[in-house]
């Protein structure tokens, strides 16, 4: 895999003797770095598609008709490469937002989702989301060596897809993004500061701010390199390389850094000499935010020196524990574990199934029943009830029938004094005898009914209040039938007669 | 024990409440985040926790404020494990037979995920880099193509291989490759399509929402973490161990003939 690298390889590595060496150096690098563009082009071609769901036949989709997507891209990496110094990561939804309101300036007709859709497919394009997220792969032609090399790269990555998708721009696409990409940064570096001098000592002073806001973008692009150099040094199995690789680095980017603290402070001098003479207004205010723009390249450049600070630190330690026996390499789990099994016979599979799902699954707390759960574990008939969230139980929750009563209140009341009276006037009677005296007394059917569950319901305990109070003491006597009542005959006994 | 050694063991097993808690990772919570400190500076607490883990059947994988405390089973007896495939039948939707073939087969599909994210050790040094998903398509042909190839391999040289050693991918090449209709589990894609289903609700994928042509996943950091840590070497050696038992087996019963 060949990386861009920041600090190009030294001229004395190249054979001296070809007198074109320099000129194919520069070619070959600016070859290669506009393979850069080359997703950004591809999201024009294939706009009509929206993401190569159409069929080829089918007419172009007229939404994206008017749609500039490079101008989109170029929108996004902006966006990224602004917040790449302070933030560790950009929610890719603030983007897509941003988008949005630029993508509707271009184009009133579309709706919301429509836009919605297009700032989506543009962003996601630049992290290749069709091919899995995965880099970008293109070939070039490397003049120095004469052969066709293969370029890897990222535009933005995904950091982290959970809770969202948090993305940053990388090396490269800041590479994408500054206008002149032929030049290697470093040299970019010396370049842009000669300018800025020169520009500010010519009077061009929005020229000036336009340069010295380019350099803060490249900070973020050595940041970045410096990150990946050490990665790439941590896969090296080779230890003992270790120290001559990245210590060297190391050193040159810390040397570099402080280089480029002075020249900013330089800078930053020649700025305050002009501000005691005497400018227009104009003049005056673009001289003010170039001292502002140059002192914040200022401290990003001290958070470079940081930055570099530490990696030289994580780097003693990773050094100190390849010292160390190594733990052992982590298996190749399609070769070695994948096709081995997809021979085994199927018994064997089956019978280790369990062990081998709970090896990968993650843990699972065990559950503790209570009686209501159990019991309404057993209600759903062994079906497994999933935990659901709060918002699923609130809009399944409904209200509870309630149960008419069997019979209105009043006639309830007159049935209980009925029954209170006779109680008192009778020592003993049967729930049948009650029940033809009341026939015989004309008494409604509805009333005889309402009587009868009077009475069943005060037989329901013979300890409670009601028995008590009453002072009866109701036994079972065999069952009856009336006309229209059957059930267990109840003996009602005053307690004073037992 | 004094007060403050009380409140450290509570705070041991606080952390491992939370790792239990699957879904939950410390950017979302400001006191996991303190744990996760507290395990990184302190190497007391550090025992402790281990030492708490161990008695209750678990033991600790990994602690990283990306994806929190990634708790596992100590071991297969653990009371916290994870159930095996009686776990999986209401994903499945298979209710009263675990036939033999329908076990093995989810097996083999179970694999293939793992096998589909976590290829080899570059690729989990590819994800510390950046995010990539799976597509289901992806996901399948790897399982596919393997069978083919063991297919053709088989073909090849017939008498060579025994029977025995062919079950596996001749029962994934009878299956359907494309689902038809609803995802079910009678197909290569719709059983790899409702595994990962359940993979995403025990908090081990992420879905690419953004994605409308096709279905694909993000593995979450703490899949990442625990695969890396404990599940590609921990079921590779289990596999491997049973892999040669079978065939010492065989070449034993092969002598006696």
């Amino acid at each position: 895999m060949e990386q861009v690298s920041l600090w190009a390889e030294e001229l004395e590595d190249r054979p001296n003797n070809d007198p074109e060496a320099d000129q194919k150096k520069d070619l070959t690098q600016q070859n290669k770095n506009l393979r850069l563009l080359s997703p950004i082009y591809q999201i024009e071609q294939n706009k009509g598609k929206l993401g190569g769901r159409i069929e080829p036949t089918e007419i172009e989709n007229p939404s994206t008709k008017n749609i500039d997507t490079v101008y989109l891209s170029i929108l996004t990496l902006e966006y990224y490469a602004s917040y790449a110094l302070s933030h560790n990561s950009t929610p890719a939804n603030d983007v897509i937002e941003y988008l949005l309101d630029k993508i509707q300036l271009m184009n009133f007709d579309l709706t919301t989702q429509e836009s919605r859709r297009i700032a989506e497919w543009v962003h996601n394009s630049l992290c290749n989301q069709s091919n899995g997220y995965k880099q970008f792969n293109f070939t070039y032609y490397d003049a120095i060596k004469h052969s066709m090399q293969r370029y890897e790269f990222r535009l933005i990555k995904i950091v982290n897809a959970e809770n969202g998708h948090q993305c940053k721009i990388t090396e490269e696409g800041v590479t994408a993004l500054l206008t002149y990409i032929n030049a290697n940064p470093k040299l970019q570096d010396e370049i842009t500061f000669l300018l800025t001098q020169r520009l500010i000592k010519a009077g061009r002073y929005e020229d000036a701010l336009q340069m010295a806001e380019r350099s803060r973008k490249r900070v973020y692009q050595y940041q970045e390199e410096i990150s990946r150099k050490f990665e790439n040094v941590r896969r090296d199995p080779q230890a003992g390389k270790i120290s001559e690789t990245v210590l060297p680095v190391i050193n040159k980017s810390s040397q570099h850094v402080s280089d480029r603290i002075k020249e900013e402070g330089l800078t930053l001098d020649n700025i305050s000499e002009l501000q005691q003479e005497k400018l227009d207004k104009k003049a005056k205010n673009l001289v003010i935010k170039l001292t502002q723009t140059i002192k914040g390249n200022l401290q990003a450049y001290r958070k470079l020196y940081d930055h570099i600070d530490n990696t030289h630190k994580k780097f003693e330690s990773t050094f100190r524990s390849l010292l160390r026996p190594s733990e052992s390499v982590l298996p190749n789990i399609v070769n070695d574990l994948l096709e081995p099994i997809c021979q085994w016979p199927i018994e064997q599979l089956s019978i280790n199934a369990d062990q081998i799902t709970n090896q990968i699954m993650p843990v699972k707390t065990p559950k503790l029943f209570d009686v209501m759960t159990l019991l309404d574990k057993l209600d759903t008939a062994g079906e497994h009830h999933t935990p659901e969230s709060q918002d699923q139980i609130e809009a399944d929750m409904e209200d509870i029938d309630r149960i008419t009563p069997l019979f209105p209140e009043e006639m309830i009341d007159a049935c209980k004094t009925y029954y209170h009276q006779k109680i008192e006037k009778k020592q003993s009677f049967t729930l049948l005898q009650l029940l033809e005296e009341t026939e015989k007394n004309y008494f409604s059917v509805e009333f005889q009914r309402c009587l009868a569950y009077v009475v069943v319901v005060s037989f329901a305990d013979n300890e409670s209040l009601q028995s008590l109070f009453l002072d009866i003491h109701i036994t079972k006597q065999g069952r009856f039938q009336h006309h229209f009542i059957t059930g267990d005959n109840l003996l009602i006994q005053n307690r004073d007669n037992q | 024990m004094t007060t403050l050694e009380l409140d450290q063991l509570e705070q041991a097993s606080e952390l491992i409440y939370k790792g239990l808690k699957t879904k939950l990772t410390p950017d979302k919570n400001n006191d996991y985040k303190k744990l996760v400190a507290k395990w990184e500076a302190d190497e007391l607490f550090r025992d402790q926790v281990k030492a708490i883990a161990k008695g209750l059947g678990l033991k600790v994988a990994d602690v990283s404020y990306q994806s929190g405390a990634i708790i596992l089973p100590k071991d297969q007896h653990s009371a916290f494990c994870f159930g095996g495939l009686t776990e999986l039948r209401k994903t499945l939707g298979s209710n009263s037979e675990d036939t033999l073939t329908k076990r093995g087969t989810v097996v083999l599909a179970i694999i293939t995920l793992l096998a589909a994210f976590f290829r080899d050790e570059v690729q989990f040094l590819e994800y510390k880099q950046a995010q990539q998903t799976q597509s289901l398509k992806n996901i399948s042909r790897l399982l596919l193509e393997i069978c083919k190839s063991l297919k053709d391999q088989h073909n090849q040289d017939k008498g060579e291989i025994p029977d025995y050693l062919r079950q596996g991918w001749e029962i994934i090449l009878s299956l359907p490759e494309v689902k038809e209709g609803h995802a079910n589990p009678s197909s290569v894609e719709g059983l790899i399509e409702m595994l990962t289903t359940r993979f995403v609700d025990e908090g081990l994928l992420v879905k690419d929402t953004g994605r409308h042509d096709e279905k694909a996943w993000f593995p979450t950091q703490r899949f990442i973490a625990q695969a890396e840590r404990e599940t590609a070497t921990g079921i590779y050696e289990y596999c491997m161990q049973i892999h040669q038992e079978q065939l010492n087996k065989q070449i034993s019963e092969a002598e006696s003939e």
